[in-house]
């Protein structure tokens, strides 16, 4: 029978807690509240009865109708010594605990090796198709406005690579040969880098070819573009992380889009080739700030735990 | 948190891993006795195939032993325990193993998940089925039921335990098995909707 009142019924109510009440891992104070509650509760006893049958059957349903094989443990002896632990546990059962800090170095650089292909595919050959095609069009049509060009679109490359970081693209089959959990921080971290990294040797390399062939200054030119493609970037990574890969890669361009609109004096909108954004301290400045919300997000993320979750 | 201490198991696993890092087989062997029938239970719900399903258990504690020192470096605070820690492993290896193989995951329900979990006392109970209606509607629950159901209820995990292993938040893991009982309920017979006459 309900209460007549049902915001209290929801309320006070236990039944969230009772799976862990059944199984006993309830904290005292806990327990002590959904024992008192269920002493005066008539729904929520029915609800734990449900739960004890649900208990009941899953053990029937677990039972193995027969255990592993006694030769597994032969076969992981055997495996362990068919392919020795990587260099850096190694070094450690060789040279008993190292300083924590050449360990969290050797560690973080095991994590590196393995990032690039966690990454998928796609993302590097998406990147590098769009830098060559924008080197082509900024080389060929310098003579328009070919530093508008490189500033246009090479922070919107960085950006789409950035959203895509962690989407259900993401190449799920080739996680874990780390099969243990490292930390979602660390990794984002590390994958950040190396894209972010290869993306801007991507833009220093336009910019250099770009440069050489107009007899520009490479220093100059990136100016145009460095501040707005760290700021776009850095956006677009923590709107991925929160909101979706999709939505990320969307309000990257749409926001893009507009730095090349402006009010003239009569409030007329008018397209301009400059973005409003320009490279000074205060947009490397809020770059790093997103960068780090993103960092202090990741544990949130479970697809950095590893698995695509259902 | 005022929780009764953790049994002595739970820091001797500890330790065997610290000793694991240090290329102790002995302590692996130990380990292994001790965890290896209950990881096999949870991998069987990945996979009916047995011989499969004895793979990824020495697959997973191939991983455990390369990657013991991370357990120290990762859980010296106490936030986790060793046996969720496998666990955690064990999963990966599955989800990991079972992709790379293109093998379906043992899911024999092509049932959506029903919608999100009433927090509400149900007012018809699980009590009205009989036992082997149970099991075959257990059976048919979707993966991702099937495997909380299991660590919750048969292998006593905590909540904290089970977003770790699992990889998603306290509150998903609270409504993700408010939501298998429900499913469980709608695979059961017709006819025992809730009756409850003073709705």
């Amino acid at each position: 029978m309900r209460h007549a009142d049902d915001n209290t019924y929801q309320t006070h109510h236990v039944a969230a807690l009772l799976p862990a009440y059944l199984n006993g891992t309830l904290d005292v104070r806990d327990g002590e509240r959904v024992r008192r509650h269920l002493t005066g509760c008539e729904p929520c006893r029915m609800e734990l009865a449900s739960w004890e049958v649900f208990r009941d059957v899953a053990r029937s349903a677990t039972t193995p109708a027969s255990s592993p094989s006694p030769a597994i443990f032969t076969r992981i002896l055997a495996e362990i010594d068919a392919a020795p632990a990587p260099v850096p546990f190694a070094h450690i059962a060789q040279h008993g605990a190292p300083p924590s800090m050449a360990r969290d170095a050797l560690a973080l650089w095991h994590i590196l090796l393995h990032q690039p292909r966690l990454i998928h595919r796609s993302i590097w050959i998406a990147s590098t198709v769009a830098m060559i095609f924008t080197t082509i069009y900024a080389a060929a049509l310098w003579t328009l406005d070919g530093p508008s060009i490189l500033a246009i679109f090479l922070p919107v490359i960085a950006a789409a690579g950035m959203a895509f970081l962690y989407g259900p693209e993401a190449n799920p089959a080739l996680e874990l040969e780390l099969a243990t959990p490292t930390s979602p921080r660390l990794t984002l971290l590390c994958r950040v880098a190396l894209l972010l990294g290869y993306d801007l040797a991507l833009a220093f390399g336009a910019t250099a070819v770009v440069a050489a062939l107009h007899g520009q200054s490479p220093g100059a030119l990136i100016t145009t573009w460095l501040g707005p493609w760290a700021l776009l970037s850095a956006g677009s990574l923590l709107t991925s992380l929160v909101f979706g890969p999709i939505i990320a890669a969307t309000g990257a361009f749409a926001v893009w889009l507009a730095q090349f609109f402006q009010l003239d004096a009569t409030y007329a909108v008018r397209l301009t080739s400059a973005p409003f954004w320009q490279t000074n301290p205060l947009t490397l400045a809020l770059a790093a700030f997103l960068l780090f919300l993103a960092l202090l997000y990741a544990p949130k993320q479970g697809r950095l735990a590893g698995v695509a979750n259902e | 948190m005022d929780r009764l201490p953790a049994p002595t198991a739970a820091e001797d696993d500890a330790q065997l891993l610290q000793r694991i890092a240090c290329q102790d087989r002995g302590a692996l062997a130990t380990l292994y006795e001790r965890h290896h029938r209950p990881l096999f239970t949870f991998l069987l719900q990945h996979t009916r195939d047995h011989g499969l399903a004895e793979e990824l258990l020495q697959d997973t504690f191939v991983a455990v032993w390369r990657g013991a020192d991370g357990f120290d470096e990762r859980f010296r605070d106490g936030a986790s325990t060793a046996r969720a820690w496998l666990t955690g492993i064990a999963r990966r290896q599955a989800h990991n193993t079972l992709r790379r193989l293109r093998l379906p995951l043992a899911d024999v329900s092509a049932l959506e998940d029903v919608a999100a979990p009433d927090p509400e006392p149900e007012t018809w109970t699980l009590t009205m089925s009989t036992r082997d209606e149970l099991l075959d509607a257990f059976e048919r629950l979707p993966l991702h039921y099937r495997e909380i159901a299991v660590l919750a209820l048969v292998q006593d995990y905590s909540y904290a335990e089970m977003a770790e292993i699992l990889g998603v938040p306290l509150g998903t893991v609270k409504s993700r098995l408010a939501a298998a009982k429900r499913l469980l309920r709608t695979l059961l017979a017709p006819g025992k909707e809730d009756s409850d006459a003073s709705r």
